[in-house]
């Protein structure tokens, strides 16, 4: 996986799902997601590194991915 | 003026609820999650920062659990309606705001039904007791007040929830008048849906409303929108708070009602609570001596009764107490206080009665002018009764 955009469902859950990660030590940012195939426009959590662990940590808490679990930038 | 028209509304607003709203309005003033540019992205934050202060004021597990409404009116409907479907039952209790027994009024219409449940005013026994034997098979959900907006009567909502939850039926908690004063913790006390109104207690701005529920994925929606995301699907989104959050929310309100928790957050609801009670008691100890004054309740104790209670001068309209109080520069309410259900209960349904609810800044001062003004009106209203005869 390269640099990984995790698309939520809502920028509220990307914001909570940014403070997750942040609180685990990984970086973590929110940017807008224009075009997910198939749901439209919405929100994700840009995370530069340690990405596998940060998907395994947010599905971990109930998160999931409706544009795609590692669409890439 | 002497602002004891608390309970309608908390007035004056502290003074970083007055900046945090005029500062939101020149630093957040893009549409909060829909695009991706600084100032969207920087509301959004304002709104995500009071989503989270809002969970973490009522124990809610997590932001995500906190729609922001209109006002509270707005997430009792929201509620009530999204729920109950015809055939279903609604225990609610005796001293229901119009909030509450309007929409089910509609909702009877179509085939809902509503049993009013007896209070006892410092019975919590036989105030449980109530609500439990009114519960049928086909019951679907408990609306209840935690305190009268009428007469403060506090309700058992923990021990309400408790006795439902033993049933399979969620709780709806109507907050208006307790939110800042008591705690409403939705993990503690089990309450499924907590509906609050931020401008009175949490001393934030007008046009704000609270939904604070972890079950908002299974409510229906009464209005559906664009929520800046999914767009592509005409469907509206499962997932809360969007779901319950359809068109561009009240920005310079939302993050003024952030001001406002912090303020109650930083007073303490404890010592809010305790400074309303000291300033109630005195005008009740005071209104009690008063032959003309008809006093219904017990004297504000925090435990049975909240810092608000409601009067009657005999012999004398309620609305021209409060009118003759206005002209003595006293803010006060008079009448039903949209809570023809509380005042039937009490007995005042045909005359009203006068409401005095203090706040966090009423002081000594207030409630001695509040008594003078009385003592005056009263004065002179045995003046024109005289005359009259």
């Amino acid at each position: 996986m390269g640099k990984p955009l995790l698309t939520v469902s809502s920028i509220t859950r990307a914001m909570r799902a940014r403070d997750l990660l942040r609180r685990h030590g990984i970086e973590a940012y929110v940017e807008r997601v224009p075009h997910i195939p198939g749901v439209g426009c919405g929100y994700g959590v840009f995370v530069p590194s340690r990405a596998e662990e940060a998907l395994s940590l947010l599905r971990g808490a109930g998160f999931a991915f409706p544009g795609g679990k590692d669409g890439t930038r | 003026m002497i602002y004891l028209d608390n309970a309608a509304t908390t007035y004056p607003k502290p003074p970083q609820v007055q900046n945090a709203v005029a500062s939101a309005i020149y630093r957040f003033g893009a549409n909060p999650g829909r695009g991706g540019h600084a100032m969207s992205m920087a509301t959004a934050e304002e709104i995500y920062r009071t989503r989270a202060a809002v969970s973490d004021f009522f124990h809610a597990p997590g932001p995500e659990c906190v729609a922001f409404t209109m006002n509270c009116t707005h997430a009792l409907n929201a509620v009530l309606k999204g729920l109950l479907k015809p055939g279903d039952h609604v225990v609610v209790s005796c001293l229901e705001h119009n909030a509450v027994m309007r929409p089910l009024h509609k909702l009877e219409g179509q085939g809902v039904t509503v049993t009013s449940v007896h209070v006892t005013p410092g019975d919590n026994d036989a105030t449980v007791d109530a609500f439990r034997h009114a519960l049928r098979e086909e019951t679907r959900l408990i609306v209840c007040t935690h305190v009268s907006n009428v007469w403060g009567i506090r309700l058992p909502i923990g021990r309400i929830t408790a006795m439902a939850h033993q049933y399979g039926i969620p709780v709806c908690v109507d907050a208006a008048q307790s939110a800042g004063i008591f705690p409403v913790f939705l993990e503690e006390d089990g309450i499924d849906y907590v509906c609050a109104a931020p401008h009175k207690g949490l001393y934030g701005p007008m046009g704000t409303g609270l939904l604070i529920t972890a079950c908002g994925s299974g409510l229906d929606t009464i209005l559906e929108g664009g929520t800046g995301t999914n767009s592509l699907s005409l469907s509206q989104p499962e997932e809360m708070p969007e779901r319950m959050e359809s068109g561009t929310v009240n920005v310079p309100g939302i993050a003024g009602l952030r001001a406002g928790l912090a303020f109650v957050r930083e007073k303490g609801t404890d010592r809010i609570l305790r400074h309303e009670l000291e300033v109630t008691r005195a005008i009740y100890r005071a209104l009690r001596h008063l032959d003309s004054v008809e006093l219904f309740t017990g004297e504000p104790d925090g435990a049975a009764f909240a810092p608000v209670f409601s009067f009657r001068v005999r012999g004398f309209p309620s609305e021209d107490t409060a009118a003759a109080l206005a002209q003595q520069g006293v803010a006060v309410r008079a009448g039903l206080h949209c809570a023809p259900a509380a005042h039937s209960f009490m007995g005042t349904l045909e005359t009203g009665a006068v409401r005095v609810c203090p706040s966090a800044f009423t002081s000594g001062r207030d409630v001695q002018g509040f008594v003078t003004a009385l003592q005056r009106v009263l004065r002179n209203s045995q003046a024109v009764h005289k005359e009259k005869l």
